[in-house]
Order: structure tokens, then C-alpha cells, then sequence
């Protein structure tokens, strides 16, 4: 059963429906040894991460630009059975990552459990159906499992998004899934052993405010992989372009040049704000309070986009992610606010082909 | 065998390999000269990681270095052939001809780096990575050859690779034809002594260049003809795996001792489980927490990671790769990378070994002084009073004398400032080198370190530097410096008409003096300099105070706290009458600045030699209208430099400075104040917190630093004490 319409009429289709060609085309000519219940071999699923061209000829497009080595690292982590920690500060693709090495290993990137402040034990765990409980007592029947006790049954990868806001009493529910890979059923006197193939993905933010703290025994059951923030400005600009073109194509936004000099003005002053100092390092910034990632160049180049289409000429253009940026760097009124208008007047203003901006900026 | 120096998998290949041929020689890619100090190979005190270290005799610092560690092919290959009595022979260039041709390139120190590093391994490694598709050669070659070492077939495949990439027996440099013309010669006259089983064990850079049939032998011998050629002393020396380490710098080296030795040790599969433990051992002694769910973590994964990048198991990449993402976050991996990845293990050679005679006179007084060389830093504690710390001491300073800084001292008054020593301690490999290159200055440490204090000594004109060496040895107990060191320091006063010099050289005489007595040195001749200096410096103060612009100024009140202090330390008798008189005429100059004359009314005052009125006087004097406001300000800060407690506990001197600043009409008081505020802002904040409170008439002064209640029966036991240390009789 399932809630959702046909997966082409969603806003944003699952990984393993709008990459499902990528992954036929890799599950057909992937020669390599599979672990138990792997749709693909470590090795295709790194390259359906990475991306390349196949022998066939099917061009498998990236997924994650940046270092190999971490993906690599990810993948022989879940291939040992041992879970996988996917760390970062936000907007470094943790999420992003996490769903399609569920979809290339699992086929399957649903298997979610979503970490709040309020998520109870059974979220983790399993819970009841309490007419049934009840009326019948407990019985496997009554019981309502949840996406981590699916994914043991299966065989397939769960995903815990946002591990570390959880409460931490909620969080080390899942040491014995992970260490003996069994869920007891105390109620039920028995117990949910995993079948092969079952691992959990882990995303977690070791810096934002309101998170707890995992419990070094937690932890030791992880196997940790930090993703950085992108390497260079290359990196980050194209990430953001590919990104904004594919997102384009999502939301239906009729088709504007994202011109390649706005998004890399944008690149360029989220990393300079997020570094403190310019790119050359003959100016030190104040840093706002806001993470400034790569994911927020994103959202404002693809609102920029959306405005230039609907309300401007048609061409992305100063103006029209200059709203965006303000709002995506000035989260705290007071402080961020003063460290916008020191770029703005300090660096902006003495940049001769950034008038414009400037002016778009000063407008708001 | 092509091998690849410093290669583990070669290593254990040309092992299999030699078991396998049973040769009737060993021929090894190695400087002939040094074949007479194989002969010390399976000594069981010469311990891998050492080095062969071949020095021009009369010019020790031109030195060629050819390390060893255990996992070294060449260096299994020896060990096998002393342990199978088959002869070695060294076939390569001799040092006599390669260090001759450095000295015509004018580069001696980079020599040890070339004669190493000139096979151009990474080239012809990243022609055939690249040919197999892969972008990393280090990574490539070990794959194929180093993780294989399955003996002779590695080999043949070696030769086979290396032929394609060089095309033949042509070498590409002089310099390399040069040694492979020798490498031939020598293997012809193998061939003629009439052996038929010849391993050689070279860079696999050099195969096609053995490869038989050789090109014929007048070639060889008309590239050789000529050649300068040099005297080569050859010894062995210890080495460290730092040392061997690419991140140190030296040509031929290797990134990963540390890895390398693990992986020869423990070739099987098994190795990299072991890597965990002794990682996790590692940890657990620095008390870093390393469990073995940890470790089977870091095993299998990294399993999994060489499988996924399709290596034949886990190189170094994987292990660490593993190491990191399992003990993410842990301190610990700096401390694997240092510990287990370079190493920190250090060669041993026996005493009877070829040394220079220095080398060797060094060991006999290390083994005296009971101090063993290590490469990790360490401090040690001498005690002066005893006979060992002193000896530990002289030795230690002696070697500083010979710039063979070992150790330093750490803390404590500079020198010889009191019975306690602290030296931090680490003996780098380096350090075996600088003490080749001080050979030539004598056989002992002793006379080593006399000769070279007595050649700075003649080397130099400047009156501080000739301090400095007369410090040096004082504390190095090198009595037959002194003398003559003092001889020079008496005539170059004499001679030097910057009276500053000479005032700078009272500072280390005086402590010198002050304490030489601790060490038992013999401190007569010390005095009559000492003597001597004073008198100069009383004569010429005058005129050094003299027309100073303001930086010079504040150096030179700095000089004259200096003076006080030599002499105070001395007890010198000029401190009661000549001294204080200088003071007095300096102060009431009026071309000597502002700030000078300050501060030597406050010497004057800090040494008792004026009565507080007579103080109070010249401030005041200082401050008055007769003198111009930048000249008063200035004479206040260099009276009050540094501190200012004196006003706090003097209410008349504040009294006085506080009418005059009051007193100051508006137009001087705003020329004033940045003078002032330098003065006052050096203060403690808590002293011009008192100071303002003084002024605001909110605290009287308590006269006393105790409070009402002090405890009578508490404070007489200090009182013995403090009675005891100045002597006063009970």
C-alpha cells in the first residue's frame, strides 16, 4: 500500500525511481561479487555515487562530487555489516549521500526514521496497534514495526536522519539492533533477528545547536565518515550548477540560463563568508551565524531562477538572487545583519564588475 | 634481481630468490669501498635501521649517506650471504670517484641525496603504472611487486618491464653511465674468477644495464678513465626510521618505515589484524581508549576497502582509511601516524666498528656520564653538587660547544645560574653526522671542543661573542680556553672604543664569576677581567649616556640596571663609592636624556645610595618648571620604569609627581600625557587601581605589605630560614 500518486507526478521522486535506468544499466553489467542482499557489488555502487560511463555506454551521472575516498570508505563500511555514520555540518550532502547508498545497495530508500527531539523509542523500535492489543493481547499481529524493524526483515538498508537529535536515552535503542543485530520482543517472548543485508545509515551534526551528544557506546558501533564542506570553488560551483539544473527540471521552472557568473558570485561570497576572509585573505570577515552551505548556494540560485522566470526578463541576474542571499546570510538580525553590510561595503562595493549586485543589494 | 630500495616485498623476494639460485657471489648495488665494512653485517650489535656513511677524510662534511633498515633488500641480502659464508661484493661507483665529482659540482651536502635518488625509480614506475591504468605509481608497484615477493618470477617481470621502459644498456646520465660502467666491470670480473651462480641485487632502474651478454668491456673502461679521486673514510652509523622516512627529507626514501618493517615482519594476511593490535596497544598505553570491537572493525574494513578498490589486500591507504573512520574523532591517529607509520626505531652499532675516532671517544664519555642516546625527547635533571651531574653537564655543554646540539637547556637563570641543570634531551641521527664533521678538530670531545671554542674565539672580534664563548667554556669545564679566551677579552676592551660592548659583557662575566664556584672552576683570572671591565665601564658610562636619541636611550637604561645587577652579584666594591658617584653625575647631566637620567636616580635609589629626600629632590627638580615637559615625562617613566610600586609605597615621591601634573599648564599637560600614559599604562592593572585609589585619598597607605594579624610564632620560622640564607648569626 502506499500513500503517494505514480512516482512521476511527485515533487521529488526517491532516488531509486528517478536514477532507476542508472541502476538497471549498473545491476546488468556489474560482474563483481555482491554482499548477501546487495542489489550491486561495492564496486558499482561507488560508481553509481561517483559516476562514469559504463561499458554499455550508459553515463552514470555523479551523485557526490568530492573525494572518492569517503565513498569508498562508506560503502566497504556497509559492506562489513558495520553501520555507517555519515557526519558533517549542514548542507554537506549527509542526507543526499545516505539516500542513494540505500537506493544503490537496497533498492529501497525508504526505510526512514526522521530524528527530532520528539522521536520516541518506537519510532526505533516497534509499537502497537492498541485496538488490536487490547482486544487480542500481544501477538505479532498487534504489533506495528517500524522502518528499522522492516529493513532487519528485509534485509535492506534503514536510514536514521538526524541521529544526534534524538534524545540520547531514544538514540542508544539502536545499540543492540547494531551490535547483535537482533530486535528482542520482550512482550512477545521472542525476538527480530536481521537477515543479511540489513545495515543502518546515519546522518548526523556534530556543531548545530540543540543536539545530544552520542554516547561513546553508540558511537563505537559506527564507523564515522566526516564529509567536508566542498574543496575549492570548482567543486562548489559546479555542484551548485548541476544541482540547480536538475532542480529546475524538477519543480517544471520554465528554462533560464542559470548564468554561470551569478552562481559562482554566489559561490564565492558564501565561501568567503563562511571563511571569514576573502578569497585572496587580504580581508577578514565577520562570519555569520548561519552555516552558509552548499546546499543554501543551491536554494538561492534556484529561487533566484524561479524569479528571474516569473517576475523578471528571464535571465538570472544581480537582482535576482540578491534577495535570496540576504536572506540565506542574515539569520540573526542583529549580529548577521552588521556582517552583511561589512561585505557588502568592505568587499562588494570595491569589486568593479560586481556594481550591479551591489546596487540589487543596497536596494533591499 | 631489480629491486626497489627500501622495498619490503623485494626484501623478502630476493630472500626466496637467494635460497633459490644459491649463488656462489652476491654482487650488491652498493659503493665498492664500503665492501670492507660488510664485514661487520650479522655483528649481533649492528641493528637495522643503520647507515654506511662514507666522508672525504679531509673534509668530513662532504659525506655520502646509504641507509639500511631491516626491510632493505640489500640489507637482507647481506644477512644472507654472511649467514650462507657467500663473499659480498660492492659493485657500484666507489665513493672515492662519486664524492670527487661532487666537489666539481660544488655541491658536498646534496651528495648523499643524489647518490641515492639519481635512479629515476618514479619515472620508469609511473610509465608502467600508467601503461596498467593506474595514476599512482607507489601504489601500482606495490600491488604488483612488493605485495607479491613470491621470489624469482617477480623478477624476470621486473627485468622485463624495466628493459621496455629503458629500451637497453644506455644510460641516461654521465653520472649513471659512469656507475653502470662499473657495475659491468665488476661483474665481468665476477664472471672471470670463475663463478657460474652470480646474483646481483640492484635498482630495478639498472637491470637492462647488467643484462647479459654485456657490451663490450673497453667501452666500460674508457667511461671510468680518468676520474678524480678522493680519500674515503667509511663507518658505520646509526640511523632512525624518521630518518628514513620520505617526510625528513633524505632522496631514496621511503614515506612509511614504520609500515614497511610491519609488512616485512608479518607478510601473511594476517598482517594487518596484527597493525590493529599493536595500533590498539599504542593506544592504550597513552590511555586512549581501544577496544577489540575496534579492532576487528579496523580489520574488516579495511579488508573491504581493498577488495572495493581491487588491490590484492590492504596497503597502508586502507589501513589508515580504516583507522580513521572506525576511531574517528580519537587523538590517537596523529599519534599512529608518528608511532607505527614512521617508526621511532634506532639503529645500533657495535663499538669495534668502523668510527670516526671522535664518534667513538664520544661514546666512551656517554657511557661514562651514564647517559644513552635516544631519539625521543626526554629532559633529564643534573644535580652540579654531585660529581655525575657535573660530568653530565660538562659533557652535554662540551658537545654544544662543538655544535652538536644534543640538548638544550631549559629553564634556569641562562648558564650557570644555580645548582640545577634542566636539559631537554634528543639524540637525532643528524647529530651522528655533525660529530663526523667535527672530526677534524681533534680525537676527544675534550680537544675537540677546546680547539673549535679557541678557533671562534681567534675568529672573532666582538667583545660579546667572545663572552659567549668564555661562558660556553665555563660551563663545558674546558680549562684551557679560559686563559687564552680571557687574554682576548682583556685586549679587546682594551682596544674597543664602544665602552656598550664592554657594559654587556660584565652581565655574563659577573654570573660567571658569581657562580663558577658551584662547577669548581677556577675563577682567578675571571676576577681580574672582571676588575678590569669595571674600571672601563665606570670611565666611559659617562660618555655612552651621552646625546642619545630615545631608542638608544632606553636601551642604554636598560644597560645601566645591567651594571647594577653585575655588580650587585659580585659584591664588587665600586657598587658602594665609584659607582653610585657615576650615577650621581649622570643624573645631574643635563645631555644625558630624560629617561637615562631617571633611571639612575632610581639605581640610586634602589641601591640605598640616596636618602629619600635627596630623591624627592631631583624628581621634583625633574618636574619643575625650569624643565621642558618632554624632558620631565621622559625622566618619569625611566624612574619609574617597569613598576610602579615604588609611588604606591612612597607617598611623597607620588605626592611630588602628582603637584607637579596638577601644576601643569593645559597646553604642556596635553604635550604631557602621551608621555605619561606610557609610563603609567606598562603598570599592573592592580597597581593603578591602588595608585588611583591613593590619589582619590580612598586608601591610606599601609606602609607595610602585611595585614594587622600576622602570625608571630608562623613568621619566625621563616625568620631562620631567611637568616640562615643571608647568613645573619641568630
Amino acid at each position: 500500500m502506499t500513500l503517494t500518486p505514480p512516482q512521476h507526478t511527485v515533487l521529488r521522486p526517491h532516488a531509486e525511481h528517478e536514477f532507476a535506468h542508472e541502476l538497471a544499466a549498473l545491476a546488468a553489467l556489474d560482474t563483481h561479487e555482491r554482499p548477501p542482499n546487495w542489489r550491486l557489488s561495492p564496486w558499482a555502487v561507488v560508481t553509481y555515487l561517483l559516476g562514469g560511463t559504463l561499458a554499455d555506454g550508459t553515463v552514470v551521472s555523479p551523485k557526490y562530487v568530492g573525494r572518492r575516498r569517503l565513498i569508498e570508505i562508506a560503502v566497504a563500511t556497509l559492506a562489513t555489516d558495520r553501520a555507517l555514520l555519515l557526519l558533517g555540518v549542514p548542507g554537506t550532502a549527509k542526507t543526499w549521500v545516505s539516500e542513494h547508498l540505500a537506493a544503490a545497495i537496497s533498492g529501497d530508500s525508504t526505510l526512514l526514521v526522521q530524528g527530532t527531539a520528539g522521536t520516541a523509542e518506537e519510532q526505533l523500535r516497534y509499537g502497537w496497534n492498541y485496538a488490536r492489543l487490547i482486544a487480542e493481547g500481544p501477538s505479532a499481529a498487534a504489533l506495528v514495526p517500524s522502518p528499522i524493524y522492516r529493513a532487519m526483515e528485509r534485509g535492506s538498508i534503514a536510514r536514521v536522519e538526524e541521529l544526534t537529535r534524538m534524545p540520547g536515552d531514544v538514540q542508544d535503542a539502536l545499540v543492540t539492533v547494531l551490535s547483535e543485530k537482533t530486535l528482542p520482543l520482550p512482550e512477545l517472548g521472542s525476538e527480530m533477528q536481521a537477515v543479511p543485508g540489513f545495515n543502518v545509515i546515519a546522518t548526523a551534526n556534530d556543531r548545530d545547536r540543540g543536539v545530544n551528544d552520542l554516547s561513546a557506546a553508540l558511537r563505537r558501533r559506527f564507523n564515522t565518515v566526516v564529509l567536508p564542506l566542498p574543496a575549492d570553488i570548482e567543486e562548489e560551483v559546479a555542484i551548485v550548477q548541476r544541482r540547480v539544473a536538475e532542480l529546475g527540471t524538477a519543480l517544471a521552472l520554465p528554462a533560464v540560463p542559470a548564468s554561470n557568473d551569478e552562481i559562482r558570485r554566489v559561490v564565492t561570497i558564501f565561501r568567503e563568508l563562511r571563511n571569514g576572509a576573502t578569497a585572496d585573505g587580504r580581508i577578514s570577515l565577520k562570519v555569520p551565524t548561519g552555516s552558509l552551505s552548499t546546499a543554501e548556494a543551491i536554494s538561492v540560485v534556484t529561487s533566484g531562477v524561479a524569479l528571474a522566470a516569473h517576475f523578471g526578463d528571464g535571465h538570472l541576474g544581480a537582482a535576482d538572487v540578491a534577495a535570496g542571499i540576504v536572506g540565506a546570510v542574515v539569520k540573526d538580525p542583529v549580529h548577521d545583519a552588521v556582517a552583511w553590510r561589512e561585505y557588502l561595503e568592505a568587499v562588494v562595493r570595491d569589486r568593479s564588475e560586481w556594481g550591479e549586485f551591489y546596487e540589487a543589494c543596497r536596494e533591499l | 634481481m631489480g629491486i626497489r630500495h627500501h622495498g619490503p616485498g623485494s626484501a623478502r623476494s630476493v630472500v626466496r630468490a637467494l635460497a633459490l639460485l644459491q649463488p656462489t657471489v652476491v654482487l650488491v648495488e652498493l659503493p665498492a669501498d664500503c665492501e670492507a665494512a660488510l664485514a661487520w653485517v650479522g655483528h649481533e650489535q649492528l641493528q637495522p635501521p643503520v647507515a654506511l656513511l662514507g666522508h672525504v677524510i679531509d673534509q668530513p662534511q662532504r659525506a655520502a649517506f646509504l641507509p639500511f633498515a631491516s626491510f632493505s633488500p640489500e640489507w637482507q641480502a647481506f644477512v644472507w650471504a654472511r649467514a650462507h659464508g657467500v663473499p659480498i661484493r660492492a659493485i657500484d661507483l666507489p665513493l672515492q670517484l662519486s664524492l670527487a665529482g661532487g666537489a666539481a659540482d660544488g655541491d658536498g651536502a646534496g651528495d648523499g641525496e643524489l647518490l641515492l635518488a639519481d635512479h629515476p625509480v618514479g619515472d620508469p614506475i609511473a610509465a608502467l603504472a600508467a601503461a596498467a591504468g593506474d595514476p599512482d605509481p607507489e601504489r601500482w608497484w606495490e600491488d604488483v611487486i612488493e605485495h607479491r615477493g613470491d621470489g624469482a618470477p617477480a623478477f624476470d617481470a621486473v627485468a622485463e618491464a624495466m628493459a621496455a621502459v629503458r629500451g637497453g644498456w644506455e644510460a641516461g646520465s654521465v653520472r649513471e653511465a659512469r656507475r653502470e660502467a662499473y657495475m659491468r666491470q665488476c661483474l665481468r670480473m665476477a664472471l672471470a674468477d670463475g663463478h657460474q651462480r652470480i646474483a646481483v641485487v640492484c635498482g630495478a632502474w639498472h637491470v637492462p644495464a647488467l643484462a647479459m651478454p654485456l657490451p663490450p668491456a673497453t667501452v666500460d673502461a674508457r667511461t671510468l678513465r680518468g676520474l678524480p679521486k678522493v680519500k674515503v673514510g667509511v663507518s658505520w652509523v646509526p640511523w632512525t626510521h624518521r630518518r628514513l622516512a620520505f617526510a625528513t627529507g633524505y632522496g631514496a626514501g621511503v614515506r612509511s618505515p614504520g609500515w614497511y618493517a610491519h609488512v616485512f615482519a608479518h607478510p601473511g594476511p594476517e598482517g594487518v589484524a596484527r597493525w590493529f593490535v599493536g595500533a590498539a596497544r599504542l593506544l592504550r598505553d597513552r590511555g586512549l581508549p581501544a577496544s577489540p570491537d575496534h579492532l576487528i572493525a579496523g580489520t574488516r574494513t579495511a579488508t573491504a576497502l581493498a577488495a572495493l578498490r581491487g588491490r590484492p589486500r590492504p596497503g597502508l591507504v586502507e589501513v589508515l582509511d580504516a583507522a580513521d573512520t572506525v576511531m574517528a574523532g580519537s587523538t590517537g591517529l596523529a599519534l599512529i601516524e608518528r608511532e607505527l607509520v614512521v617508526g621511532d626505531a634506532i639503529g645500533e652499532v657495535p663499538e669495534g666498528a668502523p668510527q670516526v675516532p671522535l664518534a667513538r671517544d664520544l661514546a666512551t664519555q656517554q657511557r661514562k656520564a651514564r647517559l644513552k642516546p635516544q631519539a625521543d625527547a626526554h629532559t633529564l635533571e643534573l644535580d652540579l653538587r654531585t660529581p655525575l651531574g657535573r660530568s653530565r653537564s660538562a659533557l652535554l655543554h662540551r658537545l654544544q660547544a662543538l655544535e652538536v646540539p644534543w640538548g638544550a637547556v631549559q629553564e634556569g637563570r641562562g648558564s650557570s645560574g644555580t645548582f640545577r641543570e634542566t636539559w631537554g634531551l634528543r639524540w637525532e641521527p643528524e647529530l651522528t653526522i655533525r660529530v663526523i664533521e667535527r672530526a677534524a678538530h681533534g680525537t676527544t670531545v675534550q680537544v675537540a671542543a677546546t680547539n673549535r671554542l679557541l678557533e671562534r674565539a681567534a675568529a672573532t672580534t666582538a667583545l660579546a661573542d667572545l663572552i659567549a664563548v668564555l661562558d660556553v667554556a665555563m660551563l663545558a669545564d674546558l680549562g684551557a680556553v679560559v686563559r687564552p679566551v680571557v687574554a682576548r677579552v682583556e685586549a679587546q676592551a682594551a682596544h674597543d672604543p664602544d665602552v656598550v660592548q664592554v657594559i654587556e659583557a660584565l652581565g655574563p662575566l659577573a654570573r660567571a664569576l658569581r657562580y663558577g664556584d658551584v662547577r669548581g672552576t677556577d675563577a682567578t683570572a675571571l676576577r681580574n677581567v672582571f676588575d678590569g671591565l669595571v674600571v672601563r665601564v665606570l670611565a666611559g658610562a659617562l660618555m655612552a649616556c651621552r646625546s642619545l636619541d630615545d631608542d638608544a636611550a632606553a636601551a642604554m637604561v636598560e644597560r645601566l640596571a645591567g651594571v647594577q645587577a653585575a655588580l650587585a652579584l659580585t659584591d664588587h666594591a665600586a657598587r658602594r663609592a665609584e659607582w653610585p658617584a657615576m650615577l650621581t653625575i649622570i643624573t645631574e647631566r643635563t645631555d644625558v636624556h630624560g629617561l637615562v637620567q631617571g633611571r639612575a636616580a632610581r639605581l640610586l635609589h634602589d641601591g640605598g645610595a640616596w636618602k629619600r629626600a635627596q630623591v624627592g629632590n631631583r624628581v621634583s627638580r625633574a618636574l619643575s618648571v625650569g624643565t621642558p615637559p618632554a624632558v620631565g615625562a621622559a625622566f618619569v617613566e625611566g624612574f619609574l620604569a617597569g613598576s610602579g610600586t615604588v609611588l604606591v609605597h612612597d607617598r611623597e615621591l607620588l605626592e611630588v609627581i602628582d603637584a607637579w601634573v596638577s601644576a601643569l599648564a593645559p597646553d604642556a599637560f596635553v604635550s604631557t600625557v602621551p608621555l605619561l600614559r606610557r609610563t603609567f599604562g606598562a603598570f599592573e592593572q592592580a597597581e593603578r587601581r591602588q595608585l588611583g585609589l591613593l590619589l582619590a585619598d580612598q586608601a591610606r597607605a599601609t606602609g607595610s605589605g602585611f595585614g594587622a594579624d600576622v602570625d608571630a610564632a608562623r613568621a619566625a620560622l621563616a625568620l631562620v630560614t631567611v637568616r640562615q640564607m643571608l647568613g645573619v648569626p641568630q
